[in-house]
């Protein structure tokens, strides 16, 4: 569209054109000046001008028609007339309605665009207009009719504005009325209007049903702080007038203080219904404001809680259940832990006063069997005969025999009980000083000792000497039938830790009985062959399994053993 | 055989068989020892404190050594350790405990009463005369115990 400037430029240049100041030149400028005004009216984008003759054929197309409708002037220039753009459903109701109006029979063609204005009767109508694409528009046509001198009809002018705008902002606009009017009368929320002093002036139904009044009980008789809960309302008013620095009056200041300073304000208050009765409530209050932004009154929306709140109050309990259930799981965990405890301690206490009994009690008859067999000898041996003394022999070392299981026993039992001091120590240090303790180099014998690279290790050194003393024992136990012992001392990997192992070329046993190996009292060899307890290797196992270790052993009849032990993942070197 | 008012060797000992094992084994070493014997806890601090049937004994007149055995009727050996050792008439007496436990906290705790010697029993009677004998000789005859005064 042009602007306005160059049409004034235009019109002035024709008022220089005539300078002549007669009246018909006067006139002639005014005619000039109306011309133009039109042109300008004509050019506009804004508008579809649509001339015709008198038959309805279009005479004049101008730019907003062609914007608006999609053809070119030429297009539609003495070919068509303004009926075969509208909506032709829209243009058979209106001639049936023009035709009821006015009791004649109008045709739904051009006629029924034009009939009311070719009468002289102003006409203003809501048209479909159909653009050249087929898509459709709501348009605002206003139609006139264009007559010569002689007031005879030549023709008519339509000026046809877009309306769509206009329309989506109606529709809108009835859609949120419709919707302002759905929420103000739903019943599942309390809506409360007040004026600027607190007196309410709207009681919707929702407010009606929660709180048990009628709108006429209320209206313009109380303000919404007389409906709460007035311990509530001045407890409210005493934590604002902290947070704002400013008293504030425990009624209806307390309820809309924020909101009269414009902040959101949404809280929750126990309203009191009109029988006296209670619930808690969520109340979203907002300041209403006249065009001058003054606030002219206050809307209080409210939606009843009590679900919410029992919800709330229903989880609450749940997980006070759930954590007093937790709670008492763990005090009976604790408790059957300290009562487990307190039986350990009760049965650790009875294996202790057993074995020392066993300690003190079993070896005293022991000691008078062997001691007082001694003495018959002593006194009386020579009027004994070799059998006889034998025999006393015999029941000696079976007494002595006995003293040696009692220990051997005691010693076992006193593992379980015993703390494992864990440090690190040096593994080829303790081999040597248990070899030492049992007797090396033996010169009696013939052993051949290799000792192989032994890493350190970390555990109890006093049991894990035992361990060793155990094991070089059998050793040398079991190679004294050998020409040459041979002892071999190492450590090798196996998958999961380092094993220390001692090799024998000893009698060896049949690996056949093996898983009896560790167990206690268990024998492999008869007594008169090789002496022992049958404690040992049980005692060896013990500590190993103490250290979270494991043993195992290898062996062939008369091809020597190999016994293996690891002290446990956390115990590698 | 024991001298009812004093004593070089009191021995306190409950079990008969131990008890006459310990005699020959004590009579051998020297058969001229004066040896009293208690036979409960109760007899020996009566012996040692001069109390009850010794009434009339002196509590200087202390013997050079107590062999004490730990597991006693009435009073237990290691009350009556407590006992003589925390007396200060009584606690240079040197008191040897003589009995069939290895349980370590019995050997602990009598070294915190302040036994002077812990020996423990053994089965073999050629073991058993030798231990008994040893400390007897040493205790009557080697060890120089201080004066006790009042």
């Amino acid at each position: 569209m042009k602007p306005s400037l160059p049409l004034n430029e235009e019109a002035e240049r024709f008022v220089e054109g005539g300078v002549d100041t007669t009246i018909e030149d006067r006139r002639r400028e005014a005619v000039l000046k109306t011309g133009a005004l039109q042109n300008a009216i004509l050019n506009s984008a804004n508008f579809s001008s649509i001339a015709t003759d008198e038959k309805g054929v279009i005479q004049i197309f101008n730019i907003g028609a062609e914007r608006m409708l999609g053809y070119a002037a030429a297009e539609v220039l003495n070919k068509i007339t303004p009926a075969d753009i509208s909506d032709p459903q829209e243009l058979i109701e209106r001639a049936e309605a023009l035709s009821a109006e006015l009791g004649t029979l109008i045709t739904p063609g051009f006629e029924a665009l034009v009939f009311k204005a070719s009468r002289g009767i102003e006409d203003r109508y809501e048209l479909t207009y159909i653009r050249k694409d087929g898509s459709r528009f709501p348009a605002i046509v206003s139609v006139t009719a264009l007559r010569d001198e002689r007031d005879a009809i030549i023709g008519y002018l339509l000026i046809g504005t877009d309306n769509s705008a206009r329309k989506q902002a109606e529709e809108a606009l009835a859609k949120a009325g419709a919707l302002q009017s759905a929420i103000f009368n739903s019943a599942y929320f309390s809506c409360i209007a007040t004026d600027e002093k607190g007196v309410i002036q709207l009681f919707n139904v929702g407010a009606e049903r929660m709180l048990g009044y009628v709108a006429s009980d209320v209206v313009n008789k109380i303000t919404p702080a007389n409906l709460h809960d007035p311990q509530e309302v001045i407890t409210r008013a005493s934590a604002l007038s902290v947070e704002f620095g400013t008293p504030i009056a425990p009624g209806f200041d307390a309820l809309v203080f924020k909101a009269s300073r414009g902040i959101e304000d949404i809280y929750e208050l126990t309203k009191v219904r009109k029988d006296g009765s209670r619930f808690p409530a969520i109340i979203s209050v907002t300041a209403l404001r006249d065009a001058r932004d003054e606030v002219i009154g206050y809307l209080l929306i409210g939606t009843d809680n009590s679900a919410r709140k029992r919800a709330e109050e229903a989880l609450h309990k749940a997980t006070v259940l759930q954590d007093e259930t937790v709670r008492q799981l763990n005090a009976d965990l604790e408790q059957r832990v300290n009562e487990r405890t307190a039986q350990l301690k009760i049965a650790n206490n009875e294996l202790e006063a057993f074995s020392y009994s066993v300690s003190h009690d079993l070896r005293t008859p022991l000691r008078a069997i062997d001691g007082f067999s001694q003495v018959v000898l002593d006194k009386f041996g020579p009027q004994i005969s070799d059998d006889g003394r034998r025999y006393l022999q015999t029941i000696r070392s079976g007494a002595q025999k006995m003293g040696e299981l009692i220990d051997d026993l005691l010693t076992f039992a006193r593992l379980n009980r015993q703390e494992l001091s864990r440090r690190p120590f040096d593994t080829g240090a303790l081999v040597r000083a248990a070899l030492e303790e049992l007797g090396f180099p033996w010169p009696d014998r013939k052993v051949e000792v290799r000792i192989g690279e032994l890493p350190a290790s970390s555990g109890d050194p006093a049991l894990l000497k035992q361990v060793w003393l155990n094991l070089l024992s059998n050793a040398l136990k079991y190679t004294r039938k050998r020409e040459l012992a041979v002892v071999e001392i190492g450590c090798t990997t196996t998958n999961d830790a380092e094993a220390y192992f001692v090799r024998d070329n000893g009698t060896g046993f049949d690996m056949r009985y093996a898983d009896k190996l560790f167990g206690v009292f268990q024998r492999f060899h008869r007594a008169e062959d090789y002496e022992g307890t049958g404690v040992g290797l049980a005692i060896v196992q013990r500590i190993v399994h103490r250290h979270g270790g494991r043993i195992w052993a290898d062996s062939a009849v008369d091809h020597g053993s190999t016994f293996y032990f690891t002290l446990g993942m956390e115990t590698k070197p | 055989m024991s001298e009812p008012n004093s004593a070089e060797l009191l021995l306190v000992e409950d079990n008969p068989q131990d008890l006459e094992l310990a005699l020959l084994a004590l009579r051998e070493a020297n058969p001229a020892t004066r040896i009293h014997i208690a036979r409960d806890g109760a007899e020996a601090l009566e012996f040692i404190f001069c109390q009850g049937p010794y009434a009339t004994r002196q509590i200087t007149d202390t013997p050079k050594v107590i062999l004490l055995d730990l597991k006693l009727p009435k009073i237990d050996g290691l009350d009556v350790l407590k006992r003589i050792k925390g007396d200060p008439r009584t606690k240079m007496i040197p008191i040897v405990v003589l009995t069939s436990s290895r349980e370590q906290r019995d050997v602990v705790e009598s070294y915190q009463l302040g036994v002077n010697s812990y020996i423990v029993k053994p089965v073999n009677f050629e073991r058993f005369t030798d231990a008994v004998r040893n400390l007897g000789l040493y205790w009557q005859n080697l060890n120089q115990p201080p004066k006790v005064t009042d």
